[in-house]
């Protein structure tokens, strides 16, 4: 049973056994742990930066850092939500450098609490909707991902991070640094703006 | 309106998770973790001066140009040292007795010549050159005597060997003589009297 079990783990390593050889100095191991994660990491920088060449970037720069910092990793948690929050406070400080994301982002006039608490009702472009256009193609998907843009930072990152196929809730909420109960509401409050804005432009009854 | 124009709320929430989806569903450019790697090898690596960042090499040449002015006003505050030969220090010779004679004056006695202190080579000037060319109304003794076979009156100093040489008597030591007993008169303290002085007007 033992030599069955550790055969498993030299076949299969687990996430803390690559941390272990890593921290020894394995840059193959880490490399491994590159592998498993990149995705995740790369998909967490695009939720808070928005552009894929500035994901890439910061998921390069938080395996470097997760790589600098392996030292101090003492496996009290799990690797994967020690790097995904390594990579949320490099992606935040990127887009805090950068600005780009949210050059077509409203400011909400308050905080995220309320039914009327935004302002960017004032920003959605406005337009005529085309009798004759079938929407439920590439122009309705235009609009919502437009209208995504335009939500506050905190229910977009939500959405987005729950959207993305990646994270699960508890990750999230390691990320955010907010309760599961709280993303979980975050998300459920950016459909629910998502809906009452394509309902203002007419394509719902809500 | 036509029933195209309005979504069902399930409708709407499947176009919500459709456009989430497409903005999320990307990957990494291909070759993250070799990057990552190439990353960490550079950089575990021994840096030389080209390796090193760009704000090392620049707090580096800042601390440089630091040392540079410092020492630099050091050495121009320095102030510059005239190279002085070292004199010989004088021997004073003993004082002459007033009362003491002067021994005569030896003609025959053969007097040193004054050695000259040994100094330390001066570095010389450069002599001018004549960059005006050679100076016609020079009067040598050439000239003079031409001059003056001429007729022209010309002023003739005699050679300077036919002058009487100077002869110096040795200095001769002698003892001094036995000074005498000071005396210093008492001081007299005379008293002063002053007239009253009158009021001002």
């Amino acid at each position: 049973m033992t030599a069955t079990g550790s055969g498993q783990a030299a076949a299969d390593p687990t996430d803390l056994d690559l941390v272990r050889l890593a921290q020894a100095g394995d840059l193959d191991a880490f490399g491994e742990l590159v592998e498993r994660n990149r995705r995740a990491v790369f998909r967490a920088a695009l939720a808070a930066v928005g552009s894929a060449t500035e994901a890439d970037d910061v998921a390069q720069e938080a395996f470097v850092t997760a790589w600098c910092k392996l030292s101090g990793f003492r496996g009290d948690s799990q690797f994967r939500t020690w790097l995904l929050s390594i990579t949320w406070r490099k992606a935040i400080d990127r887009r805090k450098r950068i600005g780009r994301w949210l050059k077509l982002a409203a400011t909400p006039s308050r905080d995220e609490a309320g039914d009327d608490q935004f302002d960017v009702m004032d920003r959605v472009p406005s337009f005529e909707r085309r009798q004759d256009v079938v929407l439920e193609g590439a122009e309705l998907q235009a609009q919502i991902r437009k209208l995504i843009r335009t939500l506050p930072h905190k229910l977009r990152e939500s959405l987005l991070l729950a959207g993305s196929g990646e994270h699960t809730y508890d990750e999230i909420s390691a990320m955010l640094d907010a309760p599961v109960g709280t993303v979980k509401w975050r998300v459920a409050e950016a459909r629910r703006v998502l809906r009452r804005k394509l309902a203002a432009c007419g394509y719902s009854n809500e | 309106m036509s029933s195209n124009e309005r979504f069902s709320r399930r409708a709407i929430d499947d176009a919500i998770d459709r456009a989430v989806g497409d903005m999320m569903q990307l990957d990494p450019h291909p070759g993250l973790r070799r990057r990552v790697l190439s990353r960490l090898e550079r950089s575990s690596r021994p840096r030389t001066l080209w390796t090193w960042g760009s704000w090392e090499v620049v707090s580096a040449a800042a601390v440089l140009m630091i040392i540079v002015a410092v020492v630099g006003g050091r050495w121009r505050q320095t102030p510059v040292e005239i190279a002085q030969t070292p004199t010989a220090p004088v021997a004073l010779s003993a004082p002459v007795a007033p009362s003491a004679p002067v021994a005569p004056l030896a003609p025959s006695a053969p007097v040193a010549p004054p050695v000259p202190a040994s100094r330390p080579a001066r570095n010389a000037m450069a002599r001018s050159e004549a960059i005006f060319g050679p100076r016609r109304d020079r009067v040598s003794a050439a000239s003079a005597a031409r001059l003056a076979a001429e007729g022209e009156p010309v002023d003739i100093v005699p050679p300077v060997h036919e002058q009487d040489s100077i002869a110096v008597a040795p200095i001769v030591m002698r003892p001094l003589p036995q000074m005498q007993e000071l005396r210093i008169a008492p001081i007299e303290i005379q008293r002063l009297t002053v007239p009253a002085l009158s009021p001002p007007r």
